[in-house]
C-alpha cells in the first residue's frame, strides 16, 4: 500500500484493526522517511528505531489474537523531549539536561503506552521550550519542510515539521505562549492546545507553571481528537489537573455548524495582520458560514493587555524554574535563553501580581462573551513565516519583531487557559496559514468541531510539503 | 546600562554578562512600554475594596 506514512491516524487505525496494514509496515516507512530526511530537518534528537520495531512487532502480535486495544494501536507517535520516558534520557532541548534520565515516564507517554502507540522517538524543541524558532544551538537548527530556509515556529518545531514530512503519524507537543500553535500554522499542521488542567503535565519539564499545557499535533483535526481522548482525563500526580473523565470527542465531530456562533474581534485579532494571512482567515469564515454557522463581531474588552501580563508571568516563572542554573552556570545556556531568564528576574512581586490580576479579570471578561459566541476565531500568527536566522518577519512587506508578532495572537488563550486549536486555512506566498479556534473553558469539542468542519472544505486543496524532499543544497 | 536594570539586577544578586546587558536594557524599555498600554481597571481585585469612600460607608 503506497504513501502508509502519510495516512491519518484515522485511516490507519482503521486499516490496521481491519489487518489490512501492518503496524510494522507503517512503522517502517516513518522510519525509512526519518532515515532520509532528518539529517536535513532536524525534527528528532534521538530516534529509537530498534524499540520502535519491536514495538510495532508486539502491537501486530497482539491485534492478530484479537486484542485490538483502539485507534492509536501500532500507530507510529514522536514525543516532544521535555516529556519524559523513564530510564531514557530526555533533554529539553539543552546542554545543561543532555544527560537527564528519569525514573519515571510522563502521565501522557503512559496513556499513550496503554493505547498501543508506538514511539519513535523524541523531537527537536526550543531550548527548554523558552522560544519559537526550533533553533536549537546543541541539537541543530529545524527546518520548515515547506521551505528549507524558513522557521518551523516553535517551541514544538521538531512536531510541526516531523508531521509534515510524513516523519511520524501524530505527536505530541507542549504549549506555554502558543509553542504547540505557532509550529502547527507554519507547517500546516494541526494543533490543539487543551484547557488547562485537561492533559496531565507530570513528567514534562516545567516552561512556567501556572501557563504550561500538553497536547496533540496531528495532520488532521479528528486525529488531533482521538489523541486527546488517549491523553486526557485526570491524574492525581498532577496538582492542576481538572477532576474530569477523558474526553470523548472524535466520535461526535459532525459534518455541519447549524446553529454555531463564532465569534471575531477585528479589533484585536485582525490589527497589524499580512493581507494574504488575512485573506486566507476571511475565506475561512466564508467556509464556515456555508456550512451552517453565524460569523458575528464581537468586542473582548482588555485583550491587549495580554501581552505584558503573559510575558511577565511567563518569564517570572521560567526565571524561577532555572534560577539555580542561571546563577552557577549561565554560560551553559543558549545566549536568547540566558537572556529570557535574566529579564525574568528585574519583575517586582507586585508586577507578577498585577499580571495575575489581569488574567482573573480578562478571564470573567471571556466567560461572558462566551455567554454570546460559541467560539472565538482569529489568524494563529499575524505574519509571514520567518526565515531561519532572522530577528524580523514581514507583515504586508514591513519588517516586524518576529518573536513579539508571532506570539501576540496565540497569547490570549495561553494566558486564559482555554482549549485553542490552529488548523491551516490557506496559503501565503506559498506557505500555511493557521486559523485559531479559542474556545471557554472545557470546551475542546466546540472547537475541534469548528476545526474538523472547515477541514471539509480543504482549505490546503492537495498542496502538502514537497521542499524537503530536495535536501538541503549543497554548499560551494 | 539603565540605572533601574543595575540597581535591581544587584538586588537580585545576580550577575550580567556584559553581552547581554544591551538587550536586557533593550527588554527592560519594551516590558515599561507594554506596562503603559495595560487597561488599569483590569488590576483592580475585586474581592479587595481598594478604596474608601466615606459616602457609601454602613450607617452606625
Amino acid at each position: 500500500m503506497s504513501d502508509l506514512a502519510a495516512r491519518s491516524v484515522d485511516e490507519l487505525s482503521g486499516l490496521i484493526e481491519a489487518g489490512q496494514v501492518s503496524p510494522v509496515e507503517v512503522t517502517r516507512a516513518v522510519l525509512d522517511n526519518i532515515g532520509r530526511h532528518n539529517d536535513t530537518l532536524r525534527a528528532y534528537i534521538e530516534v529509537y528505531r530498534d524499540d520502535a520495531m519491536a514495538a510495532a512487532r508486539d502491537a501486530e502480535a497482539e491485534i492478530a489474537s484479537g486484542r485490538y486495544r483502539g485507534r492509536l494501536h501500532g500507530v507510529p507517535m514522536g514525543v516532544k523531549d521535555n516529556l519524559y520516558f523513564a530510564d531514557r534520557v530526555t533533554t529539553m532541548g539543552s546542554k545543561i539536561h543532555a544527560g537527564f534520565v528519569s525514573g519515571t515516564n510522563a502521565t501522557v507517554v503512559d496513556r499513550l503506552s496503554d493505547a498501543g502507540a508506538v514511539f519513535l522517538g523524541k523531537l527537536n524543541m526550543h531550548e527548554y521550550a523558552l522560544g519559537g524558532t526550533t533553533d536549537n544551538p546543541f541539537h541543530g537548527t529545524c527546518r520548515n519542510p515547506w521551505d528549507l530556509s524558513m522557521s518551523p515556529g516553535g517551541s514544538s518545531g521538531g512536531s510541526g515539521a516531523a508531521l509534515a514530512s510524513n516523519m511520524a503519524v501524530a505527536a505530541l507537543g507542549t504549549d506555554t505562549s502558543g509553542s504547540i500553535r505557532m509550529p502547527a500554522a507554519l507547517c500546516g499542521t494541526v494543533g490543539l492546545k487543551p484547557t488547562y488542567g485537561r492533559v496531565s503535565r507530570f513528567g514534562c519539564f516545567p516552561e512556567a507553571w501556572t501557563l504550561d499545557h500538553v497536547g496533540p499535533m496531528t495532520r488532521t483535526v479528528k486525529d488531533a481528537a482521538i489523541v486527546l481522548d488517549a491523553i486526557s482525563g485526570y491524574d492525581a500526580r498532577d496538582p492542576s489537573s481538572l477532576d474530569r473523565p477523558p474526553t470523548r470527542t472524535a466520535g461526535r465531530l459532525p459534518t455541519t455548524l447549524d446553529g454555531v456562533v463564532i465569534g471575531i474581534d477585528e479589533g484585536f485579532f485582525l490589527a497589524d495582520v499580512d493581507d494574504e494571512v488575512e485573506r486566507c482567515v476571511r475565506e475561512a469564515f466564508d467556509a464556515l458560514r456555508g456550512r451552517g454557522a453565524t460569523v458575528r463581531s464581537v468586542s473582548v474588552p482588555g485583550l491587549d493587555s495580554c501581552k505584558w501580563a503573559l510575558a511577565t508571568i511567563d518569564i517570572c516563572e521560567a526565571s524561577t524554574v532555572h534560577d539555580a542554573n542561571l546563577r552557577d552556570r549561565p554560560e551553559d545556556f543558549g545566549d536568547g535563553v540566558r537572556l529570557l531568564l535574566e529579564c525574568g528576574q528585574l519583575p517586582s512581586a507586585v508586577e507578577y501580581l498585577q499580571a495575575q490580576q489581569i488574567r482573573g479579570h480578562l478571564g470573567s471578561t471571556m466567560q461572558r462573551v462566551f455567554g454570546a459566541v460559541d467560539v472565538l476565531v482569529g489568524p494563529t500568527t499575524p505574519t509571514r513565516t520567518p526565515r531561519i536566522g532572522q530577528t524580523t518577519a514581514t507583515v504586508n512587506g514591513r519588517e516586524v519583531d518576529a518573536s513579539r508578532s508571532l506570539w501576540r495572537l496565540v497569547g490570549p488563550a495561553s494566558l486564559l487557559g482555554l482549549p485553542c486549536l490552529s488548523v491551516p486555512c490557506g496559503t501565503a506566498g506559498g506557505l500555511p496559514v493557521g486559523l485559531q479556534v479559542i474556545g471557554p473553558t472545557l470546551g475542546e469539542q466546540q472547537v475541534l468541531d469548528v476545526g474538523h468542519v472547515l477541514e471539509l472544505d480543504q482549505p490546503m486543496g492537495s498542496l502538502r510539503a514537497t521542499a524537503y524532499l530536495e535536501g538541503l543544497p549543497v554548499a560551494d | 546600562m539603565n540605572e533601574i536594570v543595575t540597581r535591581l539586577l544587584e538586588s537580585r544578586r545576580l550577575v550580567v554578562p556584559p553581552g547581554d546587558r544591551e538587550a536586557v536594557d533593550a527588554h527592560w524599555a519594551r516590558m515599561r512600554a507594554l506596562r503603559a498600554t495595560v487597561d488599569e481597571s483590569l488590576l483592580a481585585d475585586s474581592e479587595i475594596a481598594l478604596t474608601y469612600d466615606p459616602a457609601c460607608a454602613p450607617d452606625e
